[in-house]
């Protein structure tokens, strides 16, 4: 039993140096569909997961950054950006007009009980996660300030 | 209770020692701390949480992560504004999720929604100092193809409780809440449906609480003028239902959502024994580049606490979201709305919203959009004390130049503060906000916002303005400063301001800075809390892993 518990310690330790990935969460689009977050990094090739709110305005500065970039992300790299919006309630109704208004292209998750923000211990909005073509967390980052896109376009392969 | 934590971290270390070279074994956490230094009296006020996540990923039959998740939280001396029972230290989360592909069961501190949330949202919001966590486990299952089933149950979540005979801090109601929701796809079941781009669903969910009968009292004087007492028979087990349908045909979608609490007197309703009710109506269109939206809610009597004593923040079964825009500009969200549970409140909502294309002629170069949103929430009588609540504003967004980007708002605002705050009355305003971006070059960016209010009913005018100068994307430095411009009779002339200095680097993010900030509510996802004015050197530091 000793063995075991130091098999476990050891194990600990060892999976404190692995690359983080995404969270087997299950969440779900626009459409209602379920969505298994996990999978997301199983395409080969990069992934980007924003959380937003629909009344953060620092988020809405990030997307349409982003967006702006977007089609030549996409050509380089083959990205896909996931938006996650965490709104409560009846807030959740907002998000797919609010998307679909801005003419944006992203997918988007809905994570009204902060499930997938839990898991992947997201404080406060906007936050990015970049997950590399192996499925592994490389960059994460909370906050935006003007500029911040071209920081990300570097992690993306 | 320590033995039975004891043996589930074993059992999940066991778990983790039959590992094999296939599977994924990693760590992730985060880190948050919120520090005001305040020099009358000195004293260093913080929050601080330190999350730590370990995930075992694999394919072993339907099997695919084993997650267990603890929170370490450090508020003894909090930050100012939170309820008096906030303050406490130790492990305020443990849990494990076990997660298949037909559903994911956990144990420990649970967190769920059911459809809106207007009978069951448990959530967490550091911001506000809320955990509604139930001790207890849940289950998720799609036991078929568009049927989703869920159900918990537990002990709520109360703050603190440190000083009594409780080694790691925690602190839980006596009672018992539990519930089940089930949800069911039509369009998983019809090819012809999906094709057509439709989609419909209906669910529905039933909520219980359970809490030990105890001796209230109330008072009444007669027909004599002699003043006597009675006790409150209050029950046991309460129950709330909900019913809900959404269908969506290509980018149309409407929502319909009813719910129901049974006799459930506490202390926040004033002990009344009515049934509660709360309907919500969501009808939208969307296109790439245009949507609309209308929303109306109705709520009566709808606090669904785990302790009918309680009032506050912590104990709420349930969360109705303000059913306002939240504002994120500092004058904008000079008066915030937020729900009132007790009361019988009807609301709407709508909003529009357009992006001209790039080299249109209303979209330039670079495309532009427009919103136009209102909300209005009232109680459901007609006189001139029925307006709660009413904002309409109107945004433009728009990329001027390669280098220039720039955002305008003009809002309308009424806010019956004797409804919120309980105190004072009507305050119309009208408010104007400017607020632009220059990025220089690769390294610099810049942006500014100016703000205005004009209100006759209250303080009067108010300027606000912000600069914020970003240097090589890890530096920002900024400032703001909010006047109270001392025309109106009340106006009390009083400066804000704030300065600081932050460093973003990757997942860090350091933050110092001077504060001088005004009393008021600071507001979440549509519930405020009370902020007394606060003064001294602020730290922020966060880091996500």
């Amino acid at each position: 039993m000793k063995k075991r518990i130091v098999i476990c310690l050891l194990m600990l330790v060892w999976s404190l140096g692995m690359q983080a990935g995404l969270p087997a969460v299950t969440l779900q689009d626009m459409n209602g569909k379920s969505v298994n977050v996990a999978s997301l990094a199983q395409s080969g090739k990069p992934i980007v997961i924003a959380f937003f709110a629909t009344w953060c305005k620092p988020c809405m500065r990030e997307l349409k950054a982003i967006d702006e970039l977007y089609a030549d992300w996409q050509d380089e790299t083959g990205v896909t950006v996931y938006l996650v919006s965490i709104d409560q309630g009846q807030d959740i109704h907002k998000v797919k007009p609010l998307v679909d208004g801005n003419g944006w292209e992203f997918p988007v998750l809905l994570d009204p009980n902060g499930t997938l923000k839990r898991a992947m211990n997201v404080q406060n909005v906007p936050h990015l996660f970049v997950v590399n073509s192996k499925g592994e967390i490389v960059y994460n980052h909370t906050g935006y300030s003007a500029g911040d896109e071209t920081e990300i376009r570097k992690y993306l392969r | 209770m320590n033995r039975r934590i004891v043996i589930g971290l074993f059992s999940f270390f066991f778990a983790l020692s039959s590992i094999q070279a296939n599977d994924t074994v990693f760590v992730s956490g985060g880190v948050q701390h919120d520090g005001l230094l305040d020099w009358t009296p000195v004293m260093y006020h913080s929050n601080s949480y330190a999350d730590i996540d370990l995930h075992w990923q694999t394919e072993r039959g339907t099997f695919r992560e084993l997650r267990a998740k603890t929170r370490l939280e450090m508020n003894q001396w909090p930050m100012p504004g939170y309820e008096a029972d906030f303050a406490g230290h130790g492990i305020g989360h443990l849990s494990v999720a076990a997660a298949f592909t037909w559903g994911e069961i956990t144990v420990g501190d649970v967190y769920g929604q059911f459809g809106s949330g207007l009978i069951l949202n448990l959530y967490e919001d550091r911001a506000l100092g809320i955990d509604g966590a139930l001790r207890g486990a849940k289950i998720a299952v799609e036991p078929y193809k568009g049927i989703r089933l869920t159900a918990l149950g537990g002990k709520q979540r109360r703050y603190w409780d440190c000083y009594k005979d409780q080694a790691w801090g925690w602190n839980y109601t006596q009672n018992a809440a539990m519930g089940a929701d089930m949800e069911i796809a039509i369009e998983q079941w019809s090819e012809r449906m999906r094709e057509k781009d439709i989609s419909l669903s209906f669910g529905g969910s039933y909520v219980s609480k359970y809490e030990a009968e105890d001796t209230i009292i109330g008072f009444y004087v007669d027909h004599w003028h002699a003043p006597g007492m009675y006790r409150y028979r209050v029950p046991r087990w309460v129950g709330a239902g909900d019913v809900r349908t959404q269908l969506r045909v290509k980018g149309f979608s409407v929502l319909a959502e009813y719910a129901v609490k049974a006799n459930d007197p506490s202390a926040e309703n004033e002990y009344n024994y009515r049934l509660g009710h709360a309907a919500l109506l969501s009808a939208g269109y969307s296109q790439k580049g245009l949507s609309v939206l209308v929303q109306a809610k109705y709520s009566d009597n709808m606090s669904f606490r785990s302790e009918r004593q309680r009032v506050g923040l912590a104990g709420r079964l349930n969360h109705l979201p303000a059913f306002a825009y939240q504002h994120t500009y500092a004058l904008a969200a000079l008066y915030p709305y937020a729900t009132q549970y007790g009361d019988e409140e009807l609301a709407f909502q709508g909003e529009i919203r357009y992006t001209a294309p790039r080299k249109s002629a209303f979209g330039g170069k670079y495309g532009t959009t427009i919103q136009l949103c209102a909300s209005h929430v009232r109680r459901p009588f007609m006189n001139e004390q029925a307006e709660s609540y009413t904002d309409v504003h109107v945004e433009l967004n728009k990329r001027l130049s390669k280098q220039w980007w720039l955002n305008a708002m003009l809002m309308y605002q009424a806010y019956n503060q004797h409804v919120v705050e309980g105190h004072g009355g009507m305050i119309r305003s009208g408010i104007a906000i400017l607020d632009a971006r220059y990025q220089v070059n690769n390294d610099i960016g810049m942006r500014a916002e100016l703000q205005y209010l004009y209100s006759p009913h209250h303080e009067g005018q108010w300027c606000f303005a912000l600069y914020e100068l970003t240097l090589f994307h890890h530096w920002t430095l900024s400032g703001q400063w909010m006047y109270n411009i001392g025309f109106a009779p009340d106006a009390t002339n009083a400066h804000y301001y704030t300065a600081g200095l932050t460093f973003n680097y990757g997942a860090h993010r350091a933050n110092i800075g001077y504060t001088k900030t005004r009393e008021g509510f600071n507001c979440s996802g549509g519930i405020c809390r009370y902020i007394p004015q606060m003064k001294g050197v602020c730290v922020n530091y966060s880091f996500t892993f």
